[in-house]
């Protein structure tokens, strides 16, 4: 039997959106107006936890909250709103939030219109059956177009947005219509209180105190406080200790979580992996018979070796990957070692950005000071003796003789773009030998160009490249599509004649002359004078195609140094010496740590 | 009775005609009123100084007056210091007693006092005897008067006479460098000191300059070159990396400086070294002409680490032609150099920028090129 009534009363929704069209600063208005917090206790964008996501503007982990809303037709309902990432890399986050949904909000800007990431992020509610609403956002900007915005979600996307709330989250305007459209047009959830418990894992983190703090829309049953439940992929059992649902930037605890509801649940579960996300949670005494659909595991598509700058920070760092993978199960890492650098580790991740977030998490939250090499994307490399091998790394890239024949990854890409603009945007997806599929007209003045590009030519500086060729004004978004014959080399760096494997990274031959040179002549000036003459060279198979000399230092010397200059002397020398330590040693010569990263953004200054 | 450790005395005069346009001393011009007062309160402070338990009683074996210009004080308080300086302290008789001379500001009468009033060395602002770059530093005086200052310097009694030119001053090419260096020979100084110039923060130059150097690093290298090899044809020897001198003729006064000699320090922003402690004054003048606030005129006194005197006994004896002692570390450190630095001494030396024999380690002339490079690697935490 279902208790439809209780139902009736639970929304569960996300927010979904272009970056920066305002999803957090909305989110951050619901949970003002139903009075979670009161606006003196509002930090701006409450749900963006993390330094990071604040100072960016982007959210990266998935977070909930619960609300209670007093609707105008007098009844209270609860709201658990479940906020998902807007960047491409994290569409693997969106994808398990939006599972533990009925419903999604689409705002859109009104001054910007429909972008690229906000098609991808509707599809994605589409596809997981969510009923979706738009609502028109910054109406109150003076280069606010509503009318056009509501004509566009209706051509392009298809929803109908005649009734689209027109609201300003920032200046708090038409808040109050947004939430009674949560009610009226946003479902209520399905499901059976009396069936065995069926839940599923959107979400985990680790917290030291409680172990594997486990985030769950719970389908059938009830989920309480000291039963026994299974987890059915591993068959893992475990005891209940507490169960609770979000409150902002925090859990509160509750007896149980009927069928309907999204919250959490602990149970002393010390290792993440026994609580993979996608996994369903049923009682151990009376189980489910068929788990619920979970999703694909996210597959690191963007490597690179991290190292630590100084090597006795070795265990440091493998303790601060195993951390932040509790809470980031994306992340991947295994050892390795390169003559340059020593040992550190081939990491994983989903793409450039979530590179960058896990790089600066390291630095910051486990002050760890960090050399990465060339990211690089996964190739399937077939070789004569008919195996294949998936290379993460590019020194591990057998002899030319042995390989019959080499694969990339393709995505397939939609920049949206004002026509204006379209000119440069082709030039550069065809500088990066991007295969033209089509463009569609949006209105008179944008269109969506589609391509299909190979993604180790966008993972380095493409996005910046496409920002600064476009004045700001084209958005990106993409999709693995699979993998391509290509025509591979592995390009390596020599400098003073020693072989730097940190920097050797796949190209693809054609373009192996002009990304040589442009290695070069980079390096060159990332390197600063050193004591003696440092040729660099780019070399494929042994072959030198490209040359810089960094010229010896020739004059570092102060000319005078009498009583009262010398604690001023020695400050600037021990000045000096730290500055040193900013260097990597490669064989003799000191490379600045930043160099191993500078020297792939190509597109800079072009 | 055991003698105690002798000390130097540095005395700053912080006033002169015009501020040079490559200056970043403290220095500017005044009126006579305060100039006087400053004198006075020169005296005032070595007064004071004499009460400090670990400086009185100590025999001051160097003396010199920097600037500024030290040549703007009259005869009269020159004698009234030197005479404050012979109550106040024991005064070696050998003592060497250098003045800087600006030869804008001293003509045969004042030279001729200072010299009789004790002052036995002179070392003058030459900088350069080509009179067009002479007026784009800024200076006061031609090549001429240069000239004149020092045969007055002579006729006055000064047998040990010091001049100071420049290399790459904008504009200069290695011939009129070479053209100032002739002349300054010809004058028959006792001791050179030229120096590359600096372009310092702060300054008119720094302004002008600081975007794009008026010398290029290889003819800055070539012009030091030069120098060297011109002024050793002429029998004087480089002795630090900006000094030569005839054989004896070194300046007593700054080899202290390098090799961990004491030093007290008088006036506006001068700097001490006492007993492996460093202190400075104020650089305020209102601040130390004020009786009433003598004791805060010294800043605070830092206490130098084992460490910091390692690194100190290094980056500055390195600056010797000579270099440093392995036998002097030994003794002051109780340790072998090797166990501190072998790796550092090991590397500069195989690169030949560093060169050991006679158990001494110095800097060859492709290492004082790059030096602070390598003095860097001699910085202990």
């Amino acid at each position: 039997m279902k208790l439809k009534t209780q139902f009736d009363h639970i929304r569960n929704f996300c927010i979904v959106a272009h970056i920066d069209h305002g999803k957090s600063t909305l989110a951050d208005r619901l949970i003002e107006k139903t009075g979670v917090l009161t606006s003196r206790e509002m930090t701006s964008q409450v749900l963006d936890n993390m330094d990071l996501e604040r100072e960016r503007g982007i959210t990266i982990k998935s977070q909930a909250v619960r609300m209670v809303y007093h609707a105008a037709d007098g009844e209270e309902y609860i709201l658990n709103l479940i906020d998902t990432p807007g960047h491409v890399d994290f569409n693997y986050e969106v994808n398990r939030s939006l599972a533990a949904c009925d419903g999604a909000i689409l705002v859109v800007d009104a001054t910007q219109g429909i972008q690229a990431q906000t098609l991808a992020n509707v599809y994605l509610a589409l596809d997981h059956d969510l009923e979706v609403f738009p609502v028109i956002n910054k109406i109150d900007l003076i280069s606010a177009r509503p009318e056009e915005v509501r004509k566009e979600i209706e051509d392009v996307i298809g929803l109908d947005a005649s009734d689209a709330p027109l609201i300003s989250a920032k200046s708090g305007i038409g808040i109050e219509e947004v939430l009674e459209d949560i009610i009226s047009k946003l479902p209520a959830p399905e499901g059976d209180l009396e069936a065995p418990l069926k839940a599923l894992i959107f979400d985990s983190l680790y917290d030291s105190y409680k172990g594997v703090v486990v985030f769950v829309r719970v389908r059938d049953g009830v989920l309480k406080r000291g039963m026994k439940v299974k987890l059915m992929a591993t068959g893992a059992v475990f005891e209940v200790v507490e169960v609770g649902y979000f409150g902002p930037g925090q859990f509160i605890p509750c007896d149980e979580l009927p069928a309907g509801m999204v919250g959490y649940f602990t149970a002393s579960i010390k290792n993440i992996k026994d609580s993979r996300v996608g996994d369903t949670v049923t009682g151990a005494e009376n189980p489910c018979l068929e788990p619920l659909p979970g999703y694909k595991k996210a597959q690191p598509m963007v490597y690179c070796g991290l190292y630590p700058s100084d090597t006795q920070k070795y265990p440091d760092l493998r303790d601060a990957l195993e951390k932040l993978q509790l809470n980031d199960a994306a992340l991947s890492y295994e050892p390795e070692t390169s003559v340059a650098l020593g040992f550190g580790f081939r990491c994983g991740f989903l793409g450039l950005l979530h590179m960058e977030v896990v790089l600066e998490r390291l630095e910051r939250e486990y002050d760890l000071d960090l050399i990465s090499t060339a990211p690089g994307v996964v190739y399937k490399v077939f070789r004569t003796d008919g195996e294949m091998i998936e290379l993460t790394n590019p020194s591990n890239l057998p002899d030319p003789s042995e390989i019959e024949h080499m694969e990339e990854p393709i995505v397939s890409a939609e920049i949206m773009v004002t026509t204006e603009f379209i000119g440069p945007i082709m030039q550069l997806c065809q500088e990066r030998r991007g295969r033209y599929l089509g463009t569609d007209y949006i209105e008179q003045t944008r269109a969506i160009l589609k391509y299909e590009l190979p993604l180790n030519e966008i993972i380095y500086d493409f996005f910046d490249a496409l920002k600064s060729r476009s004045r700001g004004y084209a958005s990106f978004d993409y999709e693995i599509k699979g993998y391509e014959t290509s025509k591979l080399v592995r390009m390596d760096i020599l400098v003073n004649k020693e072989e730097v494997d940190a920097l050797s990274f796949i190209v693809h031959a054609d373009g192996a002359y002009e990304r040589g040179r442009k290695m070069c002549e980079k390096l060159k000036d990332e390197i600063p004078r050193q004591l003696f003459e440092v040729p660099i060279q780019a070399a494929v198979g042994g072959r030198v195609i490209a040359r810089e000399t960094v010229r010896a230092m020739r004059k570092d010397v102060l000319a005078k140094c009498y009583g009262g200059d010398i604690s001023r002397k020695k400050k600037l020398l021990e000045k000096q010496k730290e500055g040193k330590k900013r260097m990597q040693m490669v064989g003799s010569v000191e490379i600045p740590k930043e160099a191993f990263m500078n020297v792939l953004k190509l597109d800079s200054g072009d | 009775m055991k003698t105690k450790k002798p000390v130097s005395l540095y005395i700053h005069y912080p006033f002169c005609v015009r501020k040079c346009a490559y200056c970043d001393f403290l220095s500017a011009p005044a009126d006579s009123k305060v100039r006087a007062e400053y004198v006075r309160a020169l005296i005032r402070e070595m007064r004071s100084v004499r009460e400090d338990e670990r400086i009185s009683g100590r025999p001051v074996d160097t003396v010199f007056f920097g600037g500024g210009t030290p040549t703007l004080m009259e005869a009269e308080e020159f004698r009234l210091l030197m005479d404050g300086i012979r109550q106040l302290f024991p005064l070696d008789p050998n003592a060497e007693i250098t003045a800087e001379c600006n030869p804008g500001t001293a003509g045969f009468r004042k030279l001729a006092a200072m010299r009789e009033c004790g002052i036995n060395r002179l070392s003058v602002g030459v900088q350069s005897f080509t009179d067009s770059e002479l007026k784009l530093l800024g200076r006061i005086h031609t090549a001429a008067e240069a000239k004149e200052c020092i045969l007055a310097a002579r006729s006055a009694g000064f047998d040990n006479i010091s001049m100071d030119l420049m290399s790459a001053i904008p504009g200069q090419s290695t011939e009129t460098l070479t053209e100032s260096l002739k002349a300054a020979v010809s004058l028959s100084p006792e001791h050179l000191s030229v120096y590359g110039l600096i372009i310092e923060e702060g300054t008119p130059f720094y302004d002008r300059y600081a975007g794009s150097p008026p010398v290029d690093e290889d003819t800055d290298r070539e012009m030091y070159a030069l120098t060297g090899e011109f002024l050793s044809e002429n029998g004087f020897g480089r002795y630090e990396i900006s000094n030569y001198a005839l054989p004896g003729r070194e300046c007593r006064h700054n080899t202290g400086y390098w090799t961990g000699h004491d030093y007290l320090g008088i006036g506006t922003g001068a700097a001490s070294l006492i007993d492996h402690t460093r202190f400075s004054n104020t650089s305020s003048l209102s601040l130390y002409l004020d009786p009433d606030r003598q004791g805060e005129i010294r800043g605070e006194e830092v206490r130098l680490t084992r460490n910091d005197r390692i690194s100190e006994f290094m980056f500055l004896g390195l600056r010797m032609t000579e270099g440093i002692s392995e036998a002097e570390f030994l003794s002051r450190f109780g340790e072998d150099i090797d166990n501190v630095f072998g790796s550092e001494l090991a590397k500069y030396a195989g690169l030949g920028f560093i060169l050991r024999d006679g158990g001494r380690i110095r800097l060859s002339p492709g290492g004082i090129d790059i030096s602070n490079t390598i003095m860097a690697d001699f910085m202990l935490e």
